[in-house]
C-alpha cells in the first residue's frame, strides 16, 4: 500500500487485513478514497485543533464516517496495553489540548476516554468534533465510550444543544452528533484486567458476558442496566444503594470485590464524578475514578488527571491544571427580577 | 424512552388566553385543595398560623410544602391536588398527605407584633407547625414517611431546618428545593428594593392583579393564577387590593436567608434524600456544582418554567415528586417488600 500520506498509516492498514473487524473501514472502499480520507480527516483535525468547528456539511461527513467505525466496535471494547485513561472532559477544548500535550500526542499514545464530552464547557462542538475525527483517523488509537452526557435528553438541559443551536444556527448538528453517540461503545476491557466505563456497576449485570449481551444503539434509557453502567457510582456503604443522582445505583466494596472476582479483573475504571485530585481511589483500590477537566465548568477549582497504563501494567497517574488561555468567554448571568 | 420521560417531555400548555379572568376566584376551602383548615396558634409568638392539610392513607407519604417570601400556602394548591391524583391513579390502596401553611406575615396567618424574619425565627416556626401537625394528626405507630418541599426561600428555610434537626418527631425521608440557588439568590437581592419600589402598590380589581402577574411573568398559569394571587392580596379602605405582605419590612433579614444554603444542603447526610428543580437553565454555583458532580443529590431543570415552578408546571412537578418518593421511600410504603432496589447479584444495604 502506498498511501499519499507522511502520516504512519498503520491503523487504517490494519483495519483492512483484519478480518474480525469486518467492514470497519467501509468508507476505506479504494486505496484512493482512503488516501482521500486520511487527507480530508487530517485537514479537520488541524482545523479542529485550532479551536475552530467543521462546517455543517464536513460534520454530516465526519459523523458518517464515524458510524462505520463504531457501529463495529463492541459493548465492551478491547483496549491494548499500554494505553492512557481519561475521564470526563466537558467541552472545556483547551485543557483537552493540554491533556495531550501531558500524556503525550495520539497516534503515539493510545487513548481511552470514558465519556462526557460535550456539556457544561463552551467548547462541546469542537472538542467532540476533536475526538470523533481523532477516533476515525486512529480507529486502534483512540478509544471513546459513552457518558451519561452522550444523550439526546440531557444535552437538551446542560448545554450542548444550545451551544450547536449558537454555532450552527440550527439543530441540525446536535442532531447528527447524538444519532452518533447511540453508536459509542459503552465498557472497554483493558488487557482483559481493566473494566472501564463511564458510571459503576449495575445490579443486573453480574458479568462482562450480560454487558455484551445488551444492545446499546439506543438513547441512554432512564433505568435497567445500559442506564446504570453510565450513572452508577462506588460507595462507602456497602451493598446495591439507591443512587441520590436520581439514576443508576451506589456500589459498595462487597460488590466491587465480587465483581472483579467473578470477571477476574484487577481494577474497575470509571469517571463521572469530580474529584478534586483529579484521580481518587475506592473500595481499597478495587476501583479508580478518574476526571479530566480541571477547574471544571470553569469554578469548581479540581485539578484533573490522567492514568498511564504500561505494558506491565504499572499505573501512573499524571495530574495538571487548567490550560492558560486568553479571551475565556465571560457568561453574564441575568440576573432574575425576583427570587424571594 | 420511559413513561417516566415521555411525561417529562409533554409539554403543559398554559392555562392563559380563553378562560375568562372575569370568572370569580375560586374559594379555596370550597374547591377543596385541602381538606383539613385549621389554625396553629404558638403560645410563644402568639402567631396564628393558617394551615391547610390533607391526611395520607395507607401508608402513603406526606408532603410538607413552604412557601417563599410574599407568596402564600396557596401556591402550592394545584401542586396539592395534581400529587392526590397521581397517587390515586396508581391502583393502590395508597394515598398521599399534603399539608401547606401560610407563614409569618403571610396569607392568613395573622398575629405576631413587629414581626422578626430572621432565618433562625423562620425556622423555629416551621418547627413549631410541624410539632403541632403531629401532635394533631399523628402518634409514634401512625407515622408518615415525610417529603419537605419548599420552595424559594422556603427551601432555605426547610434545609436549615433539617440541618439543625429541628423537625423530630417527623421522619423525613426526601428534602427537595424549588428553583433556589445561593449565589443567584443573593446576587439578586440587589435588584429587590427596585423591584418592589416599582411593581404596583394597589390593584383595582382580582383580576387586573392576575392579568398584571401573568404580564409581567412573573406567574405563567392561569389557573394557578387564579389561586394563587388573590390569597397574597386583601382588600383595603378604597375598595381596591393592596398586598398582605410588607416585604419591604423583610429586607433587614435578606442577607441571612441565603447565606451558606448550598453547602447545607450538598452537606445532608446521604441517608436524606435530596431533590433541587431549577427553572429555565442549570445555572449552579460552585457548592451545588461539585455536590452535583459527586452525585450528591438529585438535579432537574425545567427549562419552560418561570421561578413559580409549582405553579407554572404543576404536572411536571408532580410526576417528579411522586418518582422521587417512591424511588428514595425506604420504608416501603409501596408493598411493604421493601425498597425498590431489584437485584440480581450482590446484597441491597438495609441503611
Amino acid at each position: 500500500m502506498d498511501f499519499d500520506s507522511d502520516v504512519p498509516m498503520e491503523d487504517a492498514v490494519q483495519d483492512q487485513l483484519d478480518p474480525s473487524l469486518g467492514t470497519a473501514t467501509a468508507f476505506v472502499a479504494t486505496e484512493s478514497n482512503a488516501s482521500s480520507n486520511i487527507t480530508q480527516l487530517d485537514e479537520w483535525i488541524d482545523q479542529l485543533s485550532k479551536c475552530q468547528p467543521l462546517s455543517e456539511e464536513n460534520v454530516k461527513r465526519l459523523c458518517k464516517m464515524a458510524i462505520e467505525v463504531l457501529q463495529f466496535e463492541e459493548n465492551v471494547q478491547p483496549v491494548a496495553v499500554p494505553v492512557t485513561i481519561c475521564g470526563d472532559v466537558h467541552g472545556q477544548f483547551h485543557d483537552l489540548m493540554e491533556l495531550f500535550k501531558i500524556g503525550g500526542p495520539c497516534p503515539d499514545t493510545n487513548y481511552l476516554f470514558m465519556g462526557d464530552y460535550v456539556d457544561r464547557g463552551y467548547y462541546s462542538v469542537e472538542t467532540v468534533s476533536y475526538l470523533v475525527a481523532m477516533k476515525v483517523r486512529y480507529p486502534n488509537r483512540i478509544t471513546i465510550l459513552r457518558g451519561n452526557h452522550e444523550s439526546r435528553q440531557i444535552t437538551q438541559v446542560y448545554g450542548f444543544y444550545d451551544e450547536c443551536l449558537r454555532k450552527y444556527g440550527s439543530a441540525v448538528v446536535w442532531k447528527l452528533f447524538t444519532d452518533l453517540f447511540d453508536y459509542f461503545p459503552i465498557t472497554a476491557l483493558v488487557d482483559n484486567k481493566i473494566f472501564c466505563l463511564h458510571g459503576g456497576l449495575s445490579p443486573m449485570i453480574e458479568t462482562i458476558d450480560q454487558v455484551r449481551d445488551l444492545n446499546r444503539v439506543q438513547e441512554v434509557p432512564h433505568e435497567g442496566p445500559m442506564c446504570d453502567l453510565l450513572w452508577s457510582d462506588p460507595d462507602d456503604r456497602g451493598g446495591w444503594g439507591i443512587s441520590p443522582r436520581g439514576a443508576g445505583f451506589t456500589f459498595g466494596q462487597d460488590i466491587s470485590e465480587q465483581f472483579n472476582h467473578t470477571n477476574d479483573l484487577s481494577l474497575i475504571a470509571r469517571a463521572h464524578q469530580l474529584v478534586m485530585e483529579g484521580y481518587s481511589w475506592s473500595h481499597q483500590e478495587l476501583v479508580v475514578t478518574i476526571f479530566s477537566a480541571p477547574n471544571y465548568c470553569y469554578r469548581c477549582g479540581n485539578q484533573a488527571a490522567i492514568m498511564e497504563v504500561d505494558e506491565n501494567h504499572e499505573r501512573q497517574f499524571l495530574q495538571y491544571d487548567p490550560s492558560v488561555r486568553p479571551g475565556e468567554p465571560t457568561v453574564t448571568r441575568k440576573t432574575p427580577d425576583y427570587f424571594l | 424512552m420511559s413513561e417516566f420521560q415521555r411525561k417529562l417531555f409533554k409539554v403543559e400548555t398554559p392555562g392563559r388566553g380563553a378562560e375568562s379572568l372575569a370568572s370569580s376566584t375560586p374559594d379555596v376551602a370550597k374547591e377543596a385543595y385541602f381538606q383539613v383548615n385549621e389554625v396553629y396558634e404558638d403560645p410563644q409568638t402568639r402567631i396564628r398560623f393558617q394551615t391547610f392539610y390533607t391526611p395520607p392513607s395507607g401508608n402513603g407519604p406526606l408532603y410538607v410544602f413552604h412557601h417563599g417570601a410574599g407568596s402564600s400556602a396557596m401556591s402550592f394548591a394545584l401542586l396539592a391536588r395534581e400529587l392526590r391524583e397521581r397517587w390515586r391513579d396508581d391502583s393502590t390502596p395508597i394515598e398521599c398527605g399534603v399539608f401547606a401553611f401560610d407563614m409569618r406575615g403571610h396569607g392568613l396567618t395573622h398575629g405576631g407584633e413587629s414581626l422578626d424574619y430572621s432565618l433562625a425565627r423562620l425556622v423555629a416556626d416551621f418547627s413549631f407547625v410541624t410539632k403541632e401537625l403531629f401532635r394533631r394528626h399523628f402518634n409514634d405507630t401512625a407515622h408518615p414517611s415525610t417529603f419537605l418541599v419548599g420552595h424559594s426561600l422556603g427551601g432555605a428555610i426547610l434545609t436549615n431546618a433539617v440541618s439543625a434537626n429541628r423537625l423530630a418527631p417527623l421522619k423525613v425521608t426526601g428534602l427537595v428545593m424549588l428553583d433556589i440557588v445561593e449565589e443567584t439568590a443573593i446576587r439578586s437581592l440587589s435588584v429587590m428594593p427596585l423591584y418592589l419600589k416599582t411593581r404596583p402598590k394597589q390593584f383595582a380589581s382580582l383580576d387586573m392583579a392576575i392579568k398584571w402577574h401573568l404580564r409581567t411573568n412573573l406567574l405563567h398559569n392561569f389557573r394557578s393564577a387564579q389561586i394563587s394571587v388573590p390569597a397574597i392580596l386583601s382588600r383595603d379602605a378604597s375598595e381596591g387590593y393592596c398586598w398582605r405582605t410588607r416585604l419591604e419590612d423583610t429586607e433587614p433579614y435578606w442577607s441571612s436567608w441565603f447565606q451558606g444554603l448550598s453547602s447545607r444542603f450538598v452537606a445532608q447526610t446521604p441517608s436524606l434524600a435530596k431533590l433541587l428543580i431549577l427553572a429555565g437553565q442549570d445555572k449552579l454555583d460552585k457548592e451545588l456544582m461539585i455536590g452535583q458532580m459527586q452525585g450528591k443529590y438529585q438535579l432537574v431543570v425545567f427549562q419552560d418554567s418561570g421561578h413559580f415552578i409549582q405553579e407554572d408546571c404543576v404536572s411536571k412537578t408532580a410526576i417528579t415528586l411522586v418518582e422521587f418518593s417512591k424511588r428514595n421511600d425506604l420504608l416501603g410504603f409501596m408493598d411493604q417488600k421493601g425498597p425498590v432496589i431489584k437485584a440480581l447479584w450482590g446484597k441491597v444495604n438495609s441503611i
